[in-house]
């Protein structure tokens, strides 16, 4: 690492700091915006991602920045990666829109979308612990339509 | 999670959806059925009976960003000026609409035009006496394609129309008859149009004149005869004269030995690069011959059951076409049974090849096809459905001589087993897809092919 590393300091809604090499934080185009404007001082807020989140965030960020990784390990990696509950996968889709990394939010929509894929209405409103909101009427009038336009 | 992601992060999931999916999302709450409409831009709707139009416009118009819409009415269904109505009036940001099987009038065109102005590509269903006054106010239309039907019983003004220059650009015509005076509107002023596609079609509506046809061909590029026997090779002689700028020419099941022969031997298409003919059943190899002598432009040759080849016209071909043809296709082509050695020559003339079909060639033996793959090292793509004969010996070479495979057809082939199949899917560092029977594809091969985003497609 050459000597002119500089570190950034990361904090998160609940008060926990991360010390990061400027290099990889810019992963981050917010960051990476927030650095290039010049109004980073000494730390950072990221006061809409938690410590949890920003762990996981940042054990990507890491792995992705290594030299000498191949394609294969990373496809591994990043597999293993999305396969969390789905409170952290929408926790993950939140801080990767605030910090504006397009890499992990495609892989965490695609992630979600994947999950709802093949599944009945009532699978997924438990996977996502939705409630249903449609009368029995208004359900028997989607079907109709929909059977215009999907089969 | 309805609660913690936005409108636009949920859409951005929804966007990632295979199709099949959008029925199940739009019940499962108000506000998943709100944003699926929402974020849908392209509908395909099949109707089997008529629809109660409010409720259909309604449906139509929950969908407020669509702008792509697919309608298909089956026969019985006669509501279909309605229908158009109800699409033209509930879909204001049009771009591209496939309406068939409906016959609509020209009324409802006219008012498709004004509520649809910024339609790009349109299919319809038209009925006799074929009129295309409808087509000149829309001012963004490029791509027009039209299937005729019943008759209307109106008398045809089709001698007296006028002209006026349409912007179209591409124009797919099928089932035109001779008395289809209308045509001659789109041939005297279409003068931009550079793809022309013409299926079933007898006549180009003059009584075989084609003299109004000629003033559309001057700018033309790409061209599709299919099952248009009679009109064949009249166009043939037209096009030979007047199309400089030709790239492409496909010829299915029409085309006479001296039609076709003129073509190639006259034409002045000097930017020939596609030439597809199928069932050409006279096509022998002084066709060939003068092919090789005349296209020096070819990149791609797709030749389908022309049984009258032989070796020494496809040898000639390859030898004149070393340095340029990128795409052979022999499809159910005997010769390449036959004939053994006349693979190996061509593998060994034609260093470029990056596509090869030779489907449908149920004698082909291992042996003639390794010996053409062990010469063509650049190949990204091959098509070997349906040949019978062929073993896991052949799927061996694959993996030793073409590296650099992305998509395979080995559909059909009963001579080729799973194991051939995987050890294949296993060895292909850059194959993306692989069609082949189901049964055919070992759960290790499977793994392997998700692991390595292959797609596998029976």
């Amino acid at each position: 690492m050459s000597s002119s590393t500089k570190f950034l300091t990361l904090k998160t809604c609940d008060d926990k700091k991360f010390v990061l090499d400027e290099a990889i934080a810019v992963r981050s185009q917010t960051i990476k915006n927030m650095v290039e404007d010049d109004c980073v001082s000494n730390v950072i807020p990221l006061p809409n991602v938690n410590s949890k989140t920003m762990t996981k965030v940042i054990e990507y960020w890491k792995k992705h920045s290594e030299e000498g990784v191949s394609k294969d390990v990373l496809m591994d990696f990043d597999k293993a990666f999305v396969k969390v509950h789905h409170s952290i996968l929408h926790a993950l889709i939140l801080a990767a829109n605030f910090l504006n990394d397009k890499e992990i939010l495609d892989m965490m929509c695609q992630e979600v979308a994947d999950r709802i894929k093949g599944k009945t209405p009532e699978e997924i409103r438990k996977e996502f612990d939705i409630k249903n909101d449609f009368t029995p009427e208004e359900e028997e009038e989607i079907r109709k339509e929909n059977a215009w336009a999907f089969e | 999670m309805d609660s913690i992601l936005c409108d636009e992060l949920l859409q951005e999931i929804f966007r990632r959806l295979p199709p099949p999916s959008a029925a199940a999302v739009s019940l499962v709450c108000k506000r998943w059925l709100h944003l699926l409409r929402s974020s849908t831009t392209s509908l395909s709707v099949c109707l089997i009976e008529p629809p109660f139009i409010p409720l259909f416009s309604s449906f139509l118009s929950f969908h407020p960003f669509l702008s792509t819409v697919s309608v298909t009415i089956t026969p019985t269904v006669d509501s279909s000026d309605q229908l158009l109505n109800s699409v033209a009036s509930s879909c204001p940001n049009l771009r591209h609409l496939r309406f068939l099987n409906g016959p609509v009038s020209t009324l409802s065109l006219f008012s498709l035009s004004v509520s649809c102005p910024n339609l790009v590509s349109l299919a319809v269903t038209l009925f006799r006496p074929l009129s295309f006054l409808w087509v000149p106010p829309f001012g963004c239309l490029k791509e027009l394609s039209i299937y005729p039907a019943g008759n209307s019983g109106e008398f045809d003004y089709g001698d007296f129309y006028g002209s006026c220059e349409l912007n179209l650009e591409s124009l797919l015509l099928t089932g035109i008859k001779s008395g289809d005076k209308g045509v001659g509107f789109l041939w005297r002023n279409c003068k931009k149009v550079t793809t022309l596609k013409l299926i079933s079609c007898e006549e180009v509506g003059d009584q075989g004149s084609f003299l109004g046809f000629l003033q559309c061909l001057e700018g033309l590029q790409e061209l599709e005869l299919r099952t248009c026997r009679t009109i064949a090779d009249g166009v043939l002689l037209k096009l030979a004269e007047n199309c400089d700028m030709l790239n492409s020419l496909l010829v299915y099941d029409g085309g006479s030995k001296e039609g076709l022969f003129h073509f190639l031997t006259q034409s002045k298409c000097g930017n020939l690069q596609n030439l597809d003919l199928r069932l050409p059943l006279d096509l022998d190899n002084n066709h060939l011959t003068a092919a090789a002598e005349n296209l020096g432009s070819l990149r791609s040759l797709r030749l389908q059951s022309c049984c009258l080849v032989t070796g020494e016209g496809l040898k000639i071909l390859g030898n004149a076409m070393a340095d340029g043809l990128e795409e052979l296709a022999l499809i159910n082509c005997d010769v390449v049974e036959r004939e053994s050695g006349l693979l190996t020559t061509l593998g060994q003339d034609l260093k470029r090849l990056r596509k090869l079909d030779l489907s449908f060639n149920d004698m082909l033996l291992d042996k003639e096809l390794i010996s053409m793959l062990v010469s063509c090292n650049s190949l990204n793509e091959l098509k070997v459905r349906g040949c019978k004969k062929l073993t896991n010996l052949s799927m061996v070479s694959l993996t030793k001589c073409c590296k650099k495979l992305q998509s395979v057809d080995v559909m059909y082939c009963c001579g080729i087993e799973a194991h051939g199949v995987e050890l294949f899917v296993l060895n292909s560092p850059k194959l993306r897809l692989l069609q082949v029977e189901e049964n055919k594809v070992s759960d290790v091969a499977r793994t392997w092919a998700s692991n390595k985003f292959i797609e596998v497609v029976p």
